[in-house]
């Protein structure tokens, strides 16, 4: 089952494949440094350019773009206060008050050792359990996969917190979206309106980049921010490995964040930001000394740093071994796999185990490069980053996403669909209805449907066949359980407030 | 994300209720001529779709009259002026790479927006513009060797 992993190695040593992915934590880092900017919103607009690269390359440079935006988003939250990602609003309750104490150096280097943690032990816990998950999976059937997929999108709707009727009316929006196109069994053309860009259906790069990149780059340019950076100039920083022995001390935070990263990041729906959160409670709960916790103690930006690159590689284990992505960026690293012609599921593991298990590799060396990147004088670099002006940075970022997305088919019809896209999430993050759902609902809503009719064929038209099986009915419990469970917490929570009052 | 309890006009969540159920229901009724198969999930989302939206109006009326349902009004523009310039940016943008070209575009538009928008060091302006023109078509046209739309000198 594993010899596969060692027959990868080589190809990701290669030159080409090692310097893609050294590339990618240096574009990550510098991204994730940029307030507004997310992971998901770089690897958007990377997507397109890779059309033409080798799959592993373009791989190796999500991956470093991955794991480098995560450690990335610290270095506003630490020296700003401005989190760069959103799952980095943790390591700014501490580590701002540390850089105010003139040990913003200090802060960023506990940021870059614990992330580098984190995605070591997610990169590993990845290799361990999607190969056999995979292997489980590749017995589910058409009436399995159909629930799989209903499980996947109610999970991320369900789970993803906020408000559960827009994350419903945006996973709706998502599975229509992927139902433009010819209908690949019956070959009716659905909602094309005459266009015969539409008969292949949406592209999800089209989608993504629209979604991701273009919100972001309006806000670059609509939002008047004078940012001092002055701080970013004066870190204080000394040599990482000399600072690296005071750090040990926080050995036990670095094993609990990185299980509750890995544990979060494999559950739908959840995210970096809801790992970071729960590891830094549940690290200061465990502390001798919680009162300082705010006031500037390294170990919170352990703590928060650390979950929030450990749910990176495991966000991976239920996309590549089910299809489902559990996260935005998973759901946008799909896209990635999809437009090298490779399709996420157990097949995966079967026909390409090279490149999903070069994949893996990748991972594990993008977090083990933080370290070496995100060294004393690199965070320095890094944290210039930060001066560099948003109306340019807002003009390139739509020139990038233009070019990007005109080169996949060498048409505009694609360039007018991801600005209507783009438009959309606009007004879709402003009202706060989730993105995550709709990238999902593009990529099973297909899936859903094929496997739905398969299902219902091989049962002869009989609706009772999709639950006739055992693995079904778990299935249809674990949505009804996912469904269900805010509904008693929010319920318990109101019985609680109630008998407080 | 700054939220407000009450505000002047109607709640965004009334007008986007509205909007989806009206393009919903224009997509419903293209279904008729599908095969049954075909039409089946187009005519379970759209139907949800309205069925949600119509849940998220009553929620929008319920938040009127009592406190246990809440519908926050969301501020969607933070500068609608400057929306309305990148609005029109994009779209000046885009119809000119189809015109003039994209190369002769980027270098004309992305030191004009950001300049319009706020960042005024024309040297620094200058310099990026050409280093970002320059890369993107080293990337493009040289290694790439992807066709962009033409530049009208060369046609």
């Amino acid at each position: 089952m594993y010899g596969s992993l060692i027959d990868a190695l080589p190809a990701v040593l290669s030159l080409g494949n090692f310097a893609a992915v050294v590339l990618g934590v240096i574009t990550g880092i510098c991204i994730g440094a940029l307030p507004g900017l997310s992971a998901t919103m770089a690897i958007s607009v990377l997507i397109p350019f890779t059309f033409g690269m080798d799959p592993l390359v373009a791989l190796g440079m999500m991956a470093g773009i991955y794991n480098g935006a995560m450690y990335g988003g610290a270095i506003p939250a630490v020296l700003l206060r401005i989190p760069g990602t959103p799952a980095a609003v943790a390591t700014s309750f501490d580590g701002y008050p540390m850089a105010q104490q003139g040990r913003g150096g200090y802060a960023l280097q506990v940021s870059v050792v614990s992330s580098a943690i984190g995605g070591i032990v997610s990169a590993i816990v990845l290799m361990l359990l999607a190969p056999p998950l995979a292997k489980v999976t590749l017995l589910f059937g058409p009436s399995e996969v159909f629930w799989v997929a209903v499980f996947g999108l109610s999970a991320i709707v369900f789970l993803l917190g906020g408000d559960v009727l827009k994350g419903l009316l945006s996973a709706c929006f998502g599975v229509f979206v992927s139902l433009v196109g010819l209908d690949s069994i019956s070959g009716y053309d659905r909602y094309t309106f005459g266009h015969l860009e539409l008969l292949d259906g949406i592209n999800i790069v089209v989608l993504l980049v629209g979604l991701y990149a273009i919100p972001p780059a309006i806000a670059l340019l609509e939002e008047v921010v004078d940012v001092d950076t002055s701080t970013a100039k004066k870190l204080n920083t000394t040599s990482l490995w000399k600072a690296f022995p005071s750090m040990l001390r926080f050995w036990k935070t670095w094993l609990r964040s990185s299980v509750i990263g890995v544990f979060v990041g494999i559950l739908p729906g959840a995210g970096g930001s809801m790992a970071a959160f729960l590891s830094y409670n549940e690290a200061r709960r465990a502390s001798s000394n919680p009162e300082d916790w705010g006031k500037g103690e390294p170990e919170g930006v352990a703590a928060s740093e650390t979950a929030n690159n450990a749910d990176t590689a495991s966000a991976l284990i239920p996309a590549l071994t089910l299809g489902i992505p559990g996260t935005a960026v998973a759901a946008v690293m799909l896209g990635g796999l999809m437009i090298h012609g490779l399709q996420p599921g157990p097949m995966l593991f079967r026909d390409n185990p090279g490149i999903v298990f070069g994949f893996m590799w990748q991972f594990l060396f993008a977090a083990i490069l933080l370290i070496v990147l995100g060294g004393a004088l690199a965070t320095n670099s890094f944290a210039q980053v930060l001066r560099l002006p948003r109306p340019l940075l807002g003009a390139f970022i739509i020139t990038l996403v233009l070019v990007g997305v005109y080169s996949i088919n060498g048409r505009m019809f694609d360039v007018y669909l991801m600005l209507g896209f783009g438009f959309i999430g606009y007004f879709m993050d402003k009202l706060k209805f989730p993105l995550p759902p709709v990238v999902l609902g593009l990529i099973l809503g297909g899936f859903a449907e094929q496997n739905l009719r398969l299902a219902l064929r091989i049962g002869g038209g009989d609706w009772t066949a999709l639950a006739a099986n055992t693995t079904s009915k778990v299935l249809i419990a674990m949505i009804l359980l996912v469904i269900l469970m805010p509904l008693f917490s929010r319920l318990s929570r109101r019985k609680k407030s109630e008998s407080t009052a | 994300m700054k939220q407000t309890t009450s505000g002047q006009g109607p709640h965004p969540d009334l007008i986007t209720g509205i909007a989806i159920i009206v393009v919903a229901g224009f997509l419903l009724l293209r279904t008729p001529d599908m095969p049954t198969m075909s039409s089946l999930l187009p005519i379970t989302m759209l139907s949800t779709l309205i069925g949600l939206s119509v849940l998220m109006i009553l929620r929008v009326f319920a938040a009127t009259r009592s406190e246990r349902f809440k519908a926050p009004r969301h501020q969607i523009f933070e500068n609608l002026p400057r929306f309305l310039g990148i609005v029109v940016a994009i779209g000046l943008y885009v119809a000119s790479v189809s015109l003039i070209g994209f190369y002769t575009t980027t270098a004309v538009m992305v030191p004009l927006v950001a300049w319009s928008f706020g960042y005024r060091d024309i040297k620094r302006l200058l310099l990026a513009d050409l280093i970002f023109t320059g890369g993107l078509a080293i990337i493009f046209a040289l290694l790439m060797g992807q066709d962009l739309p033409t530049e009208f000198f060369i046609r």
